[in-house]
């Protein structure tokens, strides 16, 4: 397509400019709003991972979310973990559940998965809100974000400027690991299943492991996104496994465009910004406006705004 | 594909999106050149519940500042020079409230911070005060907040739970009974209201023969209320607002008649408490009728409650409260004395400014219509005293005083900040 | 002990009622229209808040009890001509769900607007206890509330069997084409199903308006178990729906005598978990 070879590279050369120069020109403020962005944006691919590339609406994306803060936060709390040992736990971690719920799930399809979601990150809140002495329940636990230690020199994540890297790194590189992953053979798989999973049996897939792959790295990419968000505050609390969080990030991923990748990152972009915007101009309207233009979005334009400029992951032939 | 679009609004979809993107980029732009603002003003922000179950705290408080700093200013400011105020919602949720403050110090360069009375986000803020060299005073009473999670750049100008432990203790003994069960939301004030009365109950001869916590936003008590053991003569519950009537209003249902010690009756009207109405103490930081104040404050709270809209009854034509509300008056009248009495003029001058206020003494007047306090130096907690309230004869009557200095034999600092 | 577990199974009991009334609403507009409609809780508000209006401007609860579902029905039929009209049948889940989530901000905030941000109780219109054992007592408010959400039910499932109306609608659940085929208005059947899950939804919140206090996010929670009992129920099932609600609300009321009552909330739900996973197609095949 003609319009596509032309658009992406200029596109994404202008991008990548951008958000390494940001910081430069940026106002305190705004660099931090980049920051959640990043955030949210890796959070969100997490969700196109299992929902856009693989076709299950995962609806419990929270507890990936608030597992991921909390596997980065207690470590650092109680055993003064530094921030690279922080990280691999909560990757660690996060597998490891992601595995173990994938495997238990993947026998579900389409109403039956999105329930099963729902019933278990609500159950993960109760718990999380239940134990107090552990969670710091929905006031939470505050810390003190640990220097970032290389070796013979460190940095600290309380300068803007340090931390804004440090999270375009973690997500850039996320994010070129996951769209690697999609072009191999075996992310090529896991996007048949999406597109007709009973062809893809007939093919010889096993789609039941292809789906707990999938399950699993979109479990970890959204824990991380979870852990960062707590390396960025310094708090988190059970609130974070509440199912707005869930919501919020399908909607971010739909309005940027679901099986995009880039439209993980967009649709935060777009909307966290316009939020901060409308709120500032009038806080009394802003849900109203929210809730129009998502009506609005899906409407017109259901393949989100990666959809609209024709960059969804679709197999070759159509 | 299904619900593919017409090829016309595709391209409109287009445009909009590229002009969006314009707009956007502008307003980054517009953003960062707004940075600087002018030297002069001094910048009080305020991080209170607007909205949610605390708003009625909230909307007082913020009110109560915000008529303080328009007093202040039209008396030429303080030091001289004009106080902006600046506010925000913080909804009654934690989370909210720290990335309130967080644009309040970084987008709108606060000088200093009024936290509202949401104890979860006062102590989320303790550590982030620290963090922006910003001194905040909160009305939040938690114990800790002066205790084992304050740092020297909190102060608060209200008393806290445990004073208000105090003076119930001594009023539980001799008018309700020995046993107390013990019922609070699940966050940092509901546990200090019941854990402070726990304590100091025990030191007098008075006993917690058990205790239950309820989430925020919990609607129906009935399952805790059945917990309620026969062997309790009283109740104490550490709610706020609706709950409270919730709370009391179920307990009758269930034929529960015991006397009930609650944490905040402010904005409660006698007749929203039920049929249970009578059953219901208080012990709060300040009497809702003016009578209800010792002699030499009366007239120095009158011109106080005129120039805030309150009534001598205690009540404002929004239906909020006047017991807890004036913390946010004499917050600011506190911010007033340290930046004079020390000279400061900017964040840099932030010990200056501790130190001028830690021991402090002040008289009653009109910059603290509830009359005369020290600020203690060791946790910076105002002194303040307490008064009982009960409801009875259609309203809430106070019952007595205990002053600052009779709760002050029991009530020892539990840090000293100045060693920071 | 036991007098606890009394009042606790009798309240739990009170709830599941209203919260079948709800949950049906739900299942409704779920099993036939395949909306997962996250505005539910908000209608839920709706009904709680018009209430709260009729009370105190007319003086009396009993006016809500009709004016409640009027207003919602009112507002049901536009939002569903608005936006959900021509998104039925053919999209994928997504597209109504994130519809019916940004109604769920416009309505929400709207009544945020009209109605403030502070909670606000209204009188209890039928203050009479009623004895149980001992010096405890129940609500009699709380036994009507229950009675009229099991009279509810029982008028719906009448309706549904033996009026013409309520035979269009199971026929169009089943397969609408040949709903469609034998001459059943079958786009309007889909508009009055959509009204009526919503008016279930705000009739909870009039009944329970009482009994609690009334705010604009009022629905949130009660979205989340609705939702749960929906799904186990199985698709679409009317007595699974049903019955899924007296699980989680009595085993919630059973746990909550022994447990802390949040442990006692994770706890039901990991029971409707297991339950789920014994019959994944919900308890009831439709």
């Amino acid at each position: 397509m003609s319009d596509k070879t032309v658009y992406k590279p200029i596109a994404f050369c202008a991008v990548v400019a951008f958000l390494v120069a940001a910081p430069h020109f940026l106002s305190l403020f705004y660099k931090q709003l980049l920051i959640e962005i990043l955030i949210f944006g890796l959070f969100s691919l997490g969700f196109d991972i299992i929902y856009g590339f693989t076709g299950l609406l995962n609806f419990g994306m929270s507890v990936f979310f608030g597992l991921g803060g909390y596997m980065v936060l207690l470590p650092i709390l109680h055993w003064h973990a530094g921030i690279w040992t922080a990280l691999l736990i909560c990757i660690a971690a996060c597998s490891l559940f992601s595995l173990c719920y994938g495997c238990l799930i993947a026998r579900f399809k389409s109403h039956y998965f999105v329930a099963f979601t729902i019933v278990v990150s609500m159950i993960f809140f109760y718990i999380a809100m239940g134990q107090r002495p552990i969670t710091g329940s929905d006031e939470g636990l505050t810390i003190k974000v640990p220097a970032l230690d290389f070796g013979f020199f460190t940095l600290s994540l309380y300068n803007t400027m340090t931390k804004y890297y440090f999270v375009l790194a973690i997500c850039g590189l996320v994010f070129l690991i996951v769209r690697r992953f999609f072009r191999t053979p075996y992310g090529r798989a896991i996007v048949a299943v999406r597109e007709n999973e009973a062809r893809a049996q007939l093919i010889g897939y096993n789609t039941r492991n292809l789906k707990i792959a999938s399950f699993t790295l979109s479990g970890v990419v959204a824990g991380i996104a979870g852990g960062l968000y707590v390396l960025h505050l310094g708090f988190t609390s059970a609130n974070s496994f509440y199912w707005l969080w869930t919501a919020r990030s399908v909607w971010w991923t739909i309005t940027g465009g679901a099986g995009t990748l880039v439209g993980a990152f967009i649709g935060p972009a777009v909307l966290v910004f316009f939020e901060d915007l409308i709120s500032t101009w009038n806080p009394d309207f802003y849900l109203i406006i929210m809730g129009a233009i998502m009506i609005l979005m899906i409407t017109l334009a259901p393949d989100g705004i990666a959809g609209l400029f024709k960059l969804r992951f679709s197999r070759r032939e159509k | 594909m299904e619900g593919r679009v017409v090829k016309g609004s595709v391209i409109l979809s287009r445009i909009a999106l590229v002009f969006l993107a314009v707009v956007v980029c502008a307003s980054f732009m517009w953003g960062t050149c707004n940075a600087a603002s002018s030297k002069d003003p001094i910048v009080i922000g305020g991080v209170y519940d607007l909205t949610g179950p605390l708003s009625t705290h909230g909307r007082g408080g913020s009110m109560t500042a915000k008529a303080a700093i328009d007093r202040i200013n039209k008396a030429g400011g303080i030091a001289g020079r004009p106080v902006k105020y600046i506010v925000e919602d913080s909804a009654t949720d934690p989370a909210t409230g720290l990335r309130k403050l967080r644009k309040l110090i970084l987008k709108d360069k606060c000088d200093f911070v009024l936290i509202g009375v949401n104890s979860g986000v006062a102590v989320g803020a303790i550590p982030l005060a620290k963090e922006m060299n910003t001194i905040i005073f909160t009305e939040a009473t938690a114990r800790d907040i002066t205790g084992k999670k304050g740092n020297r750049y909190v102060f608060r100008a209200i008393g806290d739970a445990e004073m208000a432990a105090i003076a119930m203790a001594r009023f539980a003994r001799t008018e309700l009974g020995k046993n107390a069960y013990g019922l609070g939301a699940d966050y940092e004030w509901g546990h200090s209201v019941i854990d402070m009365a726990e304590a100091v109950f025990a030191k007098v001869g008075l006993k917690m023969v058990g205790k239950g916590f309820s989430p925020v936003g919990t609607l129906d008590f009935v399952p805790y209320l059945s917990k309620v053991p026969k062997q309790a003569d009283f109740l104490v519950a550490g709610y706020f607002t609706n709950d409270v009537l919730n709370l009391v209003n179920q307990a009758w249902e269930i034929g529960l008649r015991k006397p009930v010690f609650v944490g905040s009756v402010h904005s409660i009207r006698y007749k929203d408490l039920g049929p249970g109405a009578d059953l219901v103490w208080c012990g709060t930081y300040g009497s809702r009728s003016l009578s209800g104040y010792p002699q030499d404050v009366r007239a120095a709270q009158k011109a106080y409650r005129n120039a805030v809209g309150l009534n001598d009854e205690g009540w404002d034509k929004n239906e909020l409260s006047a017991e807890y509300i004036w913390a946010g008056w004499e917050g600011v009248s506190w911010i007033k004395k340290g930046v004079e009495d020390s000279g400061w003029k900017s964040r840099d001058d932030n010990l200056k400014f501790m130190k001028a206020l830690e021991g402090a003494t002040v008289k009653t007047s009109i910059d603290f219509p509830t009359g005369g306090k020290t600020m203690r130096a060791e946790d910076h907690q105002a002194l303040t005293d307490i008064y009982v309230l009960k409801a009875e004869k259609g309203s809430l009557v106070t019952k007595a005083r205990v002053s600052a200095a009779e709760i002050l034999p029991s009530y020892p600092p539990l840090v000293d900040f100045r060693k920071e | 002990m036991t007098g606890a577990l009394v009042l606790s199974l009798l309240n739990a009991a009170v709830w599941a009622c209203v919260i079948a009334m709800v949950s049906l609403g739900l299942t409704l507009i779920y099993g036939q229209l395949s909306i997962i409609n996250i505005a539910h809780g908000a209608m839920y508000a709706i009904g709680a808040i018009s209430t709260f209006y009729m009370t105190a401007f007319l003086g009396s609860w009993a006016y809500s009890l009709v004016a409640g579902p009027l207003i919602m029905a009112a507002v049901a039929v536009v939002i569903y001509l608005a936006t959900l009209r021509y998104r039925i049948i053919g999209y994928p889940m997504a597209t109504t769900l994130i519809i019916s989530y940004g109604l769920m901000f416009i309505l929400e905030q709207t009544l945020f607007l009209i109605f403030g941000g502070a909670p606000r109780n209204i009188p209890n219109p039928l203050p009479f206890q009623v004895p149980l054992f001992g010096r405890t007592t129940y609500s009699g408010y709380r036994i009507f509330a229950a009675m009229f959400s099991l009279a509810i039910i029982g008028a719906l499932v009448t309706f549904l069997k033996k009026t013409k109306l309520g035979l269009w609608i199971r026929a169009t659940s089943q397969d609408h084409d040949t709903a469609s085929a034998m001459g059943i208005p079958v786009p309007s059947v889909y508009m009055f199903t959509f009204v009526l899950g919503s008016v279930l939804a705000a009739l909870g919140g009039v009944v329970v308006a009482p009994m609690t206090s009334i705010t604009p996010g009022m629905g949130h929670d009660i979205l989340i178990d609705a939702f749960i009992i929906v799904i186990v129920a199985g698709f679409g099932s009317i007595p699974g729906t049903i019955l899924s609600a007296l699980i989680l609300s009595l085993s919630n009321g059973i746990f909550s005598v022994f447990f802390d009552p949040v442990l006692a909330k994770g706890m039901s739900l990991a029971v409707m978990v297991g339950v789920l996973y014994w019959r994944p197609e919900g308890i009831m095949r439709y």
